[in-house]
């Protein structure tokens, strides 16, 4: 991160659960050791037919303990599989909303699928200089308290590479600030980015364009509008806080209790967040969404083509009143799906395809996930959701101790054992040094989770779309992993803005 | 000791309180309101949802949470995994140019609504196009001049070099001007426009500030005219030309009426001074304002003898419908007296084009459009000068200049050799 001439490469990462010896975790090797115990017992017993016979036993338990298949144990595959056909046999996986059963009581209710099924929304206390209401979100599955902001951002592409440098450190800077006031739990952001349906650009020349003016140039303009709106594309961005009870539930007392108190603790968080994205990290603007601000995202979330009658509805209601623009989050979600595929989910009209992103062990630039955001063809909807979330320096402090005793534990074993101390382990091992030097140094400890994904109208190949961001993911530099089974969770957190779909730490708070 | 003598103990050791006290007196304190209850903080999570959502019937139940890959980094790393990439774009207001390389969305032009909502910081409304020849710079200044026209825009091409307007003029059915030798079409860059209507009626403030603004762009010509024959035109010559200008029109004796200037009538002006010219010029004798603005009058001269003679120096013929869609004033029967003949005429044209569009009407949107603009720039600071005084006034007269040159240093070549 020195002031050079070139692009700066990010890349002192490591994997969240770093094997404990020879890349297995200690509970691999437990399990390891207890398959093989039985082969040992019997050979103690000095049954040696026994034991021999056990041996090829043992090392199948052991290939199916320590040997990961696309990112998970056999055993993890196994249970996955079971799971998912006993949801699809007891009838749970499928999706229908209450609006579509015409069982839904109050409009304010969220009706959402899977992971997302304890959200609760509620309309805070009025923020800010305009007093607005921003919706405030309980996940009733986590016991967590979350705000979504609308935010827009000129984007790196002409930015020199200074100033690319500048926003990252922005970026470092707000986690930071949140792993030291120990409140928020996630950061996440969202980028979208969705065929564009002129709906903007419709009402503004409904305000502009000139009776009088040449027919030729109306031609024009005309024929313009028409192609272009099917070629182009437009970007949304969504930044998601999301605060554990646990953590507020004091402060939360002290502001008056209930989910006023809550939300007053919130708007604390959300002014510093708010600060620091148009401050450094260089947003231009940061709109807290109201309830059918988040409505709108969640629907457009799940149904991209609904984006055109919302946006047309929103901008019509300034001019007539009588127009109902506001979505209720009860029909905020999908109407109806279907089991999720292995490999696929579908949602109303669409279909989605989603990866998890593996991060390169060479590093990476700024601006590199660029290709898995640019659509193929038109009419192709693509999201990106970066998890962020920031370790307290306490907790930080200890996790890396840890990794710095196994990396220099499994050293020692590798150089008794007579091992040849690699380029790789040397790599590691200066990767865990590094951690502790910065950490000591005042940067925060982040977990980081990217899911991608894609979104076609279910007329289309979604095989076909999934390989493509497979492909733009893998061009990008990185590695794509599909998220095999687990498509509808995946869903959820690549492309509704909730702040939803973080593996958990064990031992978080 | 039992706690029922304790708390006697405790009440004699409290004493009588001041309640006690007054009430010995035959008064009553008002009772103290009991501070309102607090309310008890029920927890919120009142519903039990599990890890993978709701069980049920066409519950949606996830049968598995998503197994991202989590990485872990210090916070300075942040950068590798950056998403913000693409940025919103413009608003959708204007013309429709194309697709935005960098957001994907259509890209459309709005330089007035841009300066009026000040979007992306933009502060005039003016457009300059570079480009290396052939590379389509005028082609997209037609495109947006068209496509501006669905709303309201007017065009104004002062100075089409190589007749490229003028498929687009035929096109909506109108026929571009001709300036050049053997053609009726005249053009007086020391033309009033529309600043000289009515001045009769004027109040007296306004017709001077309109006296200061119509000799203000003179001055700047002459500047730029002079300055392109390499004559220095310094505060002495600004004088004489003033007052030159200044008695031509008979603003100096205070006539209700002003006349039509051009520039013959100001070169022979200075070639035969008048008593009071060479006095209020603050020269000695006439001989002496003679040898003192020789070279001035050698540099106007040129103009009206030179290779630009019979173009730029009588009352101007040329009748511009401002209703029009577009107007085009064509210089392509200038190119065979070279690129020196063009910029000069290009400046003569900018003034007055500058003069015809400085009274706008309030929602009279307008584009003048300056092409071929480096043969201009060529002439000297003073040329540069001039242009930037059309570019800085847009703001207000609700115009846009659009100016294509090859290069931005067109303006610095030519402000470091001259």
């Amino acid at each position: 991160m020195t002031g050079s001439a070139g692009p700066v490469r990010y890349g002192s990462w490591s994997k969240d659960k770093p094997g404990w010896f020879g890349g297995l975790s200690a509970r691999a090797w437990i399990g390891v050791a207890l398959a093989g115990l039985p082969m040992l017992l019997a050979a103690g017993a000095n049954r040696w037919l026994l034991a021999l016979a056990w041996a090829p036993a043992w090392a199948v338990l052991a290939v199916l303990l320590a040997v990961p298949v696309r990112g998970r144990s056999t055993f993890r595959w196994a249970l996955d599989s079971l799971l998912r056909g006993v949801g699809g046999a007891l009838g749970w996986t499928d999706w229908q909303s209450r609006a579509a059963a015409g069982t839904a009581a109050d409009l304010d209710d969220a009706d959402l699928p899977g992971v997302l099924s304890g959200i609760r929304t509620h309309d805070g206390p009025p923020f800010g200089p305009l007093l607005a209401r921003p919706a405030v979100i309980a996940d009733h599955r986590e016991r967590t308290w979350a705000v979504v902001a609308r935010i827009a951002h000129p984007g790196i592409g002409m930015s020199e590479t200074t100033a690319r440098t500048r926003m990252g450190i922005g970026l470092a800077e707000l986690l930071e600030g949140a792993a030291t006031t120990e409140l928020v739990s996630v950061v996440a952001l969202q980028v979208r980015t969705l065929p564009d349906d002129g709906a903007e650009r419709a009402a503004w020349q409904q305000t502009h364009l000139r009776p009088e003016a040449p027919p030729l140039a109306r031609a024009v303009t005309a024929e313009l509008a028409a192609v272009m709106t099917q070629a182009g594309v437009r970007h949304e961005a969504f930044v998601t806080v999301v605060v554990p009870e646990r953590r507020i539930h004091r402060q939360a007392r002290e502001a008056g209790g209930g989910v006023d108190g809550r939300a007053r603790v919130l708007y604390g968080v959300m002014s510093e967040i708010e600060a620091r994205l148009v401050g450094p990290v260089g947003c231009t603007s940061v709109t807290w969404l109201d309830s059918p601000g988040l409505a709108s995202a969640i629907r457009t979330g799940f149904a991209p083509g609904d984006r055109a009658g919302l946006a047309t509805a929103e901008l019509a209601v300034s001019t007539d009143s009588r127009i109902a623009a506001v979505l209720p989050m009860a029909a905020a979600g999908p109407t109806a799906a279907p089991p999720p595929e292995r490999r696929h989910y579908v949602h109303d009209a669409w279909h989605s395809a989603t990866c998890t992103v593996l991060l390169p062990d060479k590093g990476a630039v700024m601006g590199a996930l660029a290709p898995v955001l640019t659509p193929t063809t038109a009419g192709e909807r693509r999201c990106a959701t970066v998890f962020f979330e920031p370790i307290s320096s306490t907790r930080a402090d200890r996790m890396v101790g840890n990794e710095s005793m196994s990396s220099e534990l499994a050293t020692e074993i590798r150089r008794r054992g007579g091992f040849r101390d690699r380029a790789a382990h040397r790599r590691d091992a200066a990767r865990v040094e590094g951690q502790d030097v910065r950490l000591a140094q005042g940067n925060a400890l982040v977990r980081v989770a990217v899911a991608v994904s894609v979104t076609v109208p279910t007329s289309w190949s979604i095989t076909d779309y999934g390989r493509r961001l497979e492909a733009s993911v893998t061009g990008s530099g990185f590695k794509p992993l599909r998220l095999d089974l687990a498509q509808d969770s995946a869903f959820a957190a690549a492309c509704i803005p909730l702040g939803i779909g973080l593996p958990r730490r064990r031992g978080a708070q | 000791m039992s706690s029922r003598r304790i708390g006697r103990q405790r009440q004699s050791t409290r004493g009588r309180g001041v309640a006690h006290l007054v009430s010995d007196f035959g008064h009553e304190l008002p009772p103290l309101l009991s501070p309102p209850a607090r309310p008890a903080d029920v927890d919120p999570f009142d519903t039990l949802v599990g890890r993978r959502g709701r069980t049920g019937q066409a519950a949606g139940w996830a049968a598995v949470p998503a197994p991202l890959a989590v990485y872990r980094m210090t916070s300075e790393q942040v950068g590798g995994v950056w998403p913000l990439i693409a940025g919103d774009g413009l608003p959708p207001g204007g013309a429709l140019l194309g697709i935005d390389y960098l957001s994907g969305g259509a890209f459309s032009a709005d330089p007035i609504g841009w300066t009026l909502s000040s979007v992306a910081g933009v502060t005039n409304p003016n457009m300059i196009f570079f480009g290396a020849p052939g590379r389509g710079k005028s082609g997209t200044v037609k495109m947006f001049a068209l496509r501006q026209m669905a709303y309201g825009y007017r065009t104004l091409v002062l100075g089409d070099v190589k007749d490229e307007y003028e498929p687009l003029c035929r096109a909506l059915q109108v026929r571009p001007h001709a300036v050049g030798h053997g053609l009726p079409a005249r053009i007086n860059p020391l033309d009033f426009g529309p600043l000289g209507n009515d001045w009769t009626r004027l109040p007296r403030a306004e017709a001077r500030r309109r006296a200061a603004m119509v000799f203000s762009r003179w001055l700047l010509l002459i500047r730029g005219l002079v300055g392109s024959q390499h004559v220095p035109f310094g505060p002495t010559a600004e004088t004489a030309v003033g007052q030159v200008l200044r008695d031509l029109t008979g603003y100096a004796d205070g006539a209700d009426r002003m006349r039509e200037v051009t520039i013959p009538q100001l070169w022979q002006a200075l070639r035969a001074p008048s008593d009071e010219l060479v006095d209020a010029c603050r020269y000695a004798t006439r001989q002496h304002f003679l040898d003192e603005t020789r070279p001035l009058r050698d540099a106007l001269g040129a103009l009206v003898t030179g290779h630009l003679a019979g173009l730029f120096d009588a009352p101007t013929t040329v009748s511009v419908d401002w209703r029009a869609p577009i107007q085009s004033l064509s210089l392509s029967r200038l190119d065979p007296l070279g690129d020196e003949a063009v910029g000069v005429a290009l400046t003569c044209l900018n003034s007055w084009g500058r003069a015809m569009t400085q009274l706008a009407e309030p929602g009279d949107l307008r584009i003048v459009i300056r092409d071929e603009c480096w043969k201009q720039m060529r002439l000297g600071t003073d040329a540069v000068k001039s242009l930037d005084a059309d570019l800085r006034l847009s703001r207000n007269d609700g115009c846009i200049q659009v100016v294509i040159a090859h290069k931005p240093s067109d303006m610095w070549d030519c402000c470091t050799s001259r």
